[in-house]
């Protein structure tokens, strides 16, 4: 059966490509879908998933802190104090011998407890852009207060890549910017780093 | 626990919150339906990333209708479905 077929593509995909998942399933979809390491369950006992009970409240932050450390090493805290209790942040960091920084007057953070540096986007970001179809005359990249290696990526694409490096302002300063020291007068397409374009 | 008052679940619940009588809500993030010929391996797995992306975990979507039946089928039955009505 090709729905069959497509499952356990799809289930061999998510396990080739994200290792540290872990399968849990009810028994009703077939034992032989699974590897030997998966947990087949009837029904769902949320003792031991101990992560899970700790998402309510003011405490849902450091589980999702540790998972995200996990899959993601070069994570930078940013928080903002008067909105949550930072002492969880403060112990993440000290437990993962990461740095942390207390935002308390941008409001870019008003809703933010961390902040992604996205210097291993940034790549295939500009790479998507010069792809394209149509010849692109010139790429601006405004680096909004990254702290990670961005201008050194930027800089191995060629001269039409221009970086601009700022404080840390916000997407609308960051496309001004753009604006401000572009060359032509053409349109413009705003790309965040985290996403790419299809070649058209 | 009293049940004598009927409560409204929150508007927006997200994976590992709790109901008003303790349990846990488990999101399904992943849609594997393929005989509706849109929710595909492919898109299964481009929304199974996103959850992982987020440090979420990974719940996949699936009916029995999608075992017993081809897409073909599935079709004709829904047109069958369209014309009865």
């Amino acid at each position: 059966m090709a729905s069959l077929d497509g499952l356990d593509q799809l289930l061999t995909q998510i396990r080739s490509t994200l290792p540290d998942v872990r399968f849990v399933s009810s028994p009703e979809l077939g034992a032989q879908m699974l590897a030997a390491d998966s947990v087949m369950i009837n029904h769902f006992n949320g003792e031991l998933w101990p992560p899970l009970k700790q998402l309510t409240g003011i405490k849902k932050i450091a589980p999702f802190l540790n998972r995200l450390h996990a899959r993601h090493p070069k994570l930078t805290l940013l928080a903002r104090c008067d909105r949550f209790d930072c002492s969880c942040v403060a112990d993440f960091a000290d437990r993962a011998g990461k740095s942390w920084c207390r935002e308390a007057d941008n409001d870019d953070y008003q809703r933010g407890y961390s902040r992604l540096q996205q210097c291993r986007f940034i790549a295939d970001a500009i790479d998507s852009i010069l792809k394209q179809t149509h010849p692109v005359t010139e790429i601006i990249v405004v680096d909004d207060g990254s702290v990670d290696n961005t201008e050194q990526v930027v800089q191995c694409f060629p001269d039409h890549v221009r970086y601009y490096k700022q404080v840390i302002q916000g997407p609308s300063a960051a496309r001004n910017q753009g604006i401000k020291n572009g060359r032509w007068r053409v349109d413009c397409v705003f790309l965040g780093c985290r996403r790419s374009m299809d070649a058209r | 626990m009293s049940h004598s008052h009927y409560h409204q679940d929150k508007p927006l619940i997200r994976v590992g919150d709790l109901s008003n009588s303790g349990q846990i809500y488990l999101v399904r993030n992943v849609m594997y339906e393929p005989v509706d010929g849109r929710n595909t391996p492919d898109t299964a797995y481009l929304e199974a990333l996103s959850a992982y992306a987020q440090a979420l975990p990974v719940s996949i979507s699936t009916h029995r209708y999608n075992y017993t039946r081809s897409e073909q089928d599935f079709q004709w039955l829904l047109w069958m479905d369209s014309i009865s009505c």
